[in-house]
């Protein structure tokens, strides 16, 4: 009762912001739709074609994104962005009135619980942004920062017309969606990023419906692998308390471009040579804009590229030969899963499907059964996603300007994928287990399949009732409410050209356990983008009772402290006994400002 | 097909109808909890607790100017701007109060330093009306000491222990050079649920 409660006072709060949104996504979504009927017509469901054009919507908004920031950068012009927003509305109208006199003729129910899921998906993540003062964690202060820079005025900077081309690159597609959204709807920036952050959440499980029903034929089984998607592990959400939001935003563009590849291959000998060429264009343009929201989804591409092939190979082996592969399969994965325990630094890797997820996972693995049995194709190239997911956590890569220690995949990023092959298995299952039952007597005579899939539905749901939290999670919030009144303190007290020192720590998510630069540990990462005062991050457990550790903090010319009031602080304990070197500004219960007083 | 997409044309109207309707009554509903020129039972003004009933207070603060900071919960946006007036007896403070910028369920209000456990009476009234939001009768509690107990004289120049580091990187500093005095667990970066 509480979650809808509080979902309902945020569509109150935000309903303008929310509305905009969903109306941004709406002319995106149909350009897909209608773009993508013009070349199948009435071989894909309404239901399959509302699944792929609600993965869809970030290809044309981040076009659209992109050709507005040039706009403005060439220009040096404010606004734009509003115009290039009605030119897709006028777009996706065009295209409508060109392809409205296909009608689908299947029935519109799958289409009306699709929408109906999307609504709820999208009503339930509101409940997230009712605790949430900031986005969770370092990475959203970051991406903060990107999108504030991207909003800057374009006038001002004369040297570069892509000024975030040339600072850090950090998978600029979210940031860039973010910063069109707020400058068409003169929204503020923090809200936009909780509340896109929370509907892209809720798009992530709608396009698994479309490989699962379409392999299957079964709608049934393809909600199921939606409700899994969405339900079934505390993964992909929790990765919103990380901050990941470009990583999120790739997940819906990486399941679109996988079912176009699996479009493509489906009907390449069927489809007119324009409508293949037309197809293939809108593949790669999806496929570009997938790795430039994040540029990890290369490697996921790559690994289904290779796990497909293998399967085509593996498909044409004797069956015997085939059964083999297959439990040399099955041993490689447990063998990665053995092996990972044993590294702590990927120990949490199956915390959501093995720990938290247990019930789910093993219901998949049950299903599993049946999805290799009725379609080994999907099933056996899922199982070898996993297992080339795991095993890519191993893999280094070297070469690359400014990374070291670097592994084609990391710890948290399989970890939020991991429901994706997990999702198809479920729903790949499901609809074996419904033609295994039809072919048996006692199927046939009790109806079981029928109920089958609302047993396994009510499973997943039962589960998510008692387990699933909508939240943030206590783990990854570094801000209080006290650090949002220190910070605004500070921004009307300090001077402008104030260094603050911050607490940071290590960042460690690869196999190899290696130091992959400083972030941020409590509130204080939020000073320079809330501020625009300099910060100086300094190791959480610095000393500052040492006379060396003051002398340099003299020497790198640092005038404050900040201990910040939750997260991996200083240790204020350290401060207060040397009055004569740190001059307490602001103290509160647990956050403290001080001064640097005491350097020569 | 013609009656199957009629019946589907009212039960969308009628669903969203009914959703706007919702949505205009609870939005009524809320903005007359907001009012301040109507009769309703006053509002008692605490400590903020895990029940989230606002306004609330935060905490209590002092900073380098010798003001207390008291740092409230609202509602958001849509609260009216208030002041604080905290009364013990015939003697009364008044502190100004804004919103954080930003965030505008957070309101500090600056004004006298009062002691610690003295049970005080804090009203919050409405700028625009000067009507009383909110009151509460309650000591302050855990008010942060501005002038911190010196708890060992300083020994300048002879660190008790070795440096944590020689010299502090500006842009990316490297933990774990020498010996530092908390010895960090190294903390797991992007950690699943607690």
């Amino acid at each position: 009762m509480n979650i809808l409660s509080d979902s309902l006072s945020v569509l109150i709060a935000h309903w303008q912001l929310i509305a905009g949104i969903l109306l941004i996504i709406l002319p995106c979504q149909m350009l897909v739709w209608f773009g993508l009927k013009m070349i199948f017509s009435d071989r894909l469901t309404s239901g399959e074609y509302y699944s792929l054009s609600i993965a869809g919507w970030m290809l044309p908004v981040l076009l659209a994104s992109i050709l507005w920031l040039s706009w403005r950068s060439f220009q040096r012009l404010e606004g734009g962005a509003l115009i290039i927003f009605i030119l897709l509305f006028i777009f996706a109208v065009i295209l409508f009135l060109r392809t409205r006199k296909e009608r689908l003729r299947d029935s519109k129910t799958v289409l009306v619980v699709l929408l109906i899921l999307f609504g709820l998906f999208v009503f339930l993540r509101l409940a997230f942004v009712s605790q949430a003062s900031l986005p969770l964690y370092f990475d959203s202060a970051q991406h903060y920062l990107i999108i504030k820079n991207l909003l800057g005025n374009p006038a001002s900077n004369s040297t570069t017309l892509f000024p975030w081309l040339t600072t850090v690159y950090y998978h600029t597609g979210f940031h860039l969606i973010v910063a069109f959204s707020v400058s068409v709807l003169h929204a503020d920036i923090i809200s936009t990023m909780l509340i896109l952050g929370q509907i892209i959440l809720a798009v992530i499980p709608l396009p698994v419906f479309f490989l699962v029903k379409h392999e299957t034929q079964s709608s049934r089984a393809g909600i199921f692998a939606v409700l899994l998607a969405a339900f079934g592990w505390y993964m992909p959400a929790h990765a919103v308390d990380w901050g990941k939001y470009p990583a999120l935003t790739s997940l819906a563009l990486i399941t679109f471009v996988l079912s176009l590849a699996y479009l493509a291959i489906q009907h390449r000998k069927t489809l007119l040579p324009g409508s293949n060429l037309s197809l293939n264009a809108i593949l790669f343009l999806a496929f570009l804009v997938s790795v430039f929201i994040h540029s990890r989804s290369l490697v996921i591409f790559g690994i289904v590229v290779l796990a497909w092939v293998i399967t085509t190979a593996w498909q044409r082996l004797p069956k015997l030969a085939q059964g083999i592969f297959l439990g040399a399969l099955i041993l490689g994965i447990i063998a990665e899963i053995f092996f990972i325990q044993t590294k702590a630094v990927l120990g949490p890797l199956f915390d959501p499907y093995v720990n938290k997820g247990v019930l789910v996972t093993g219901t998949v693995l049950f299903l599993t059964i049946f999805a290799q049995w009725a379609y080994p194709r999907l099933a056996f190239a899922s199982g070898l996603a996993i297992f080339l997911l795991l095993g890519s956590l191993f893999i280094p890569v070297q070469g690359l300007p400014g990374y070291i220690d670097l592994t084609l995949l990391d710890r948290p990023f399989i970890e939020m994928i991991f429901f994706l092959p997990l999702s198809l298995l479920g729903g790949l299952g499901l609809a074996g287990l419904e033609q295994s039952l039809q072919n048996t007597h006692v199927g046939i005579a009790l109806g079981l399949r029928k109920y089958v899939g609302i047993f396994f539905v009510a499973v997943i749901l039962i589960n998510a009732l008692f387990k699933y939290e909508v939240y943030p999670s206590g783990c990854c919030s570094i801000v209080g409410k006290d650090d949002l009144v220190a910070m605004d303190w500070m921004d009307k007290n300090l001077p402008a050209d104030a260094r603050i020192l911050t607490a940071s720590t290590e960042m460690r998510v690869l196999a190899t356990d290696s130091f992959q630069g400083s972030v941020g540990g409590d509130a204080g990462i939020w000073i320079n983008p809330l501020t625009d005062r300099g910060t100086i991050p300094l190791p959480y457990f610095s000393d500052f009772g040492q006379q060396t550790t003051f002398d340099s903090l003299c020497k790198i010319g640092a005038t404050h402290i900040y201990v910040g009031e939750t997260g991996l602080t200083f240790d204020d304990t350290k401060i207060t006994p040397h009055p004569e070197w740190y001059q307490i500004l602001l103290s509160m219960p647990k956050v403290k400002v001080y001064q640097i007083i005491g350097c020569q | 097909m013609n009656r199957k997409r009629l019946i589907l044309g009212i039960s969308i109207s009628v669903l969203l109808i009914l959703i706007i309707s919702g949505l205009v009554l609870f939005k009524e509903w809320q903005s007359r909890q907001a009012h301040v020129d109507q009769r309703y039972p006053l509002q008692r003004l605490a400590y903020c607790s895990s029940d989230q009933v606002t306004p609330c207070i935060v905490s209590f603060s002092l900073d380098s100017n010798g003001n207390m900071l008291v740092n409230f919960l609202t509602t958001g946006a849509f609260y009216p701007d208030f002041y604080l007036k905290i009364k013990q007896g015939e003697e009364q403070h008044i502190y100004s109060c804004q919103k954080v910028n930003k965030f505008a369920t957070s309101v500090y209000c600056t004004g006298a330093v009062l002691p610690l456990g003295v049970v005080f009476q804090f009203s919050i009234f409405s700028i625009k009306e000067e009507v009383l939001l909110a009151e509460g009768d309650f000591p302050i509690i855990g008010l942060a000491l501005g002038t911190p107990v010196v708890l060992a004289p300083p020994t300048l120049g002879t660190p008790l222990t070795p440096s944590t580091t020689e010299e502090f990187p500006v842009e990316t500093p490297t933990p774990g050079q020498g010996t530092p005095i908390r010895t960090p667990t190294p903390p797991t970066s992007y950690p699943n649920y607690p």
